[in-house]
């Protein structure tokens, strides 16, 4: 389209723009698109437009995300002491709190946990709240044996459990300070972990109902 | 005062740059890990994805600063994806984490929540950079 107006130098247009010499008198682009030169800045304010509006979204994220971690994971420390009772409400399971197993002052108990609408099969998350230091336990669910040997990490462990049902969790081995381990049921109308000691030999037992009513025997 | 401020943020950038593509990987396990176990996971973690996105902001906000990262042009937009993609993983993962630790609902619902938080996410980014495609640089001359 160029070369078309270029054959048509007669138009007075042409001429101007060649007088004007918008490109040191090379006029290869036709005079239809306008300047080049403002059409090349009108291209690169839009380009830098683009740009900002990445550079605005990334960090309106990155506001986001902080504001996130204030929000989900800015938990308050817990520690053994806040626990003496043995339940640790909303505590998530897999917390730490002790580096070692002595000193607890936990003493065995049992619990009875209700359940919301989860008739059937429910799960049980258990693992060792202080040093990893090899306790292993057996999980039993009314009387049969669900988890045998169970070595406790710090990391939790999942067992499916029936409900309701009476779970028992009975120390086989100590590795040292005493059997010390949480348990925590997803479900459960009440957000608690469970803290617990359990000697060697000895069980404690963790009654699941289901809504208050009483479990089987 | 800016070569002070450079001679912090490189090295640190060049750490970054890694992690921000292996992050989305290390969530994705860490959602598997969840969902196959059935137990919460420690993986997702705001603060990190947040140091990352700060740190490719300035790179676009301070000429001198991100001048080296312009060089790859692919670098910076292949980072923000990136971190928009760990973000839309760790929001389904914080949702399964409250499934196995919390069990407010089954395991289904946790799925397919995530499922939902994670494509609406990466729908929104897809948005932006339809609007606001990254830049060809390319001479057009």
């Amino acid at each position: 389209m160029a070369g078309n107006e270029q054959q048509g130098g007669e138009h007075g247009e042409q001429r101007v723009s060649e007088q004007r010499g918008v490109n040191g008198g090379y006029t290869g682009r036709s005079d239809r698109q306008g300047d080049p030169a403002q059409a090349d800045e009108r291209e690169q304010r839009a380009l830098g437009k683009g740009t900002n509006k990445q550079r605005y979204w990334i960090g309106i994220t990155a506001l986001i995300l902080l504001a996130g971690f204030f929000f989900f994971e800015n938990k308050s420390t817990v520690s053994v002491n806040d626990i003496r009772s043995g339940i640790g409400k909303g505590i998530s399971a897999g917390a730490v709190l002790a580096s070692t197993d002595e000193g607890t002052g936990l003493t065995p108990r049992d619990y009875t946990i209700a359940m919301n609408d989860e008739s059937g099969a429910g799960r049980m998350l258990i693992w060792d709240f202080a040093a990893e230091d090899g306790d292993v336990v057996t999980v039993k669910a009314d009387g049969v044996i669900i988890a045998e040997n169970l070595t406790l990490l710090n990391n939790p462990f999942a067992i499916s459990v029936p409900v309701p049902s009476v779970v028992e969790i009975i120390g086989v081995k100590d590795g040292g300070g005493g059997i010390t381990y949480g348990v925590k049921f997803p479900g459960a109308i009440s957000n608690n972990a469970y803290f617990n000691a359990a000697p060697v030999g000895s069980s404690n037992k963790y009654t699941i109902t289901l809504n208050g009513a009483s479990a089987a025997p | 005062m800016k070569w002070l401020v450079a001679i912090v943020y490189h090295p640190i950038m060049l750490i970054l740059i890694i992690v921000t593509l292996f992050t989305p990987f290390m969530l994705y396990d860490g959602i598997k890990q969840v969902i196959k176990y059935e137990v919460p996971s420690a993986s997702f973690s705001f603060v990190v994805l947040s140091l990352l996105a700060l740190w490719v902001y300035l790179a676009m906000k301070s000429e001198f600063l991100g001048r080296p990262y312009r060089k790859v042009t692919i670098l910076l937009p292949l980072m923000q994806m990136a971190i928009y993609t760990s973000a839309a993983l760790t929001a389904g993962g914080l949702v399964l984490n409250d499934w196995a630790d919390h069990g407010a609902y089954s395991k289904s619902w946790a799925i397919g929540i995530a499922a939902a938080l994670f494509i609406a996410i990466r729908l929104l980014m897809s948005l932006l950079y339809w609007k606001h495609p990254v830049n060809n640089h390319a001479d057009h001359h």
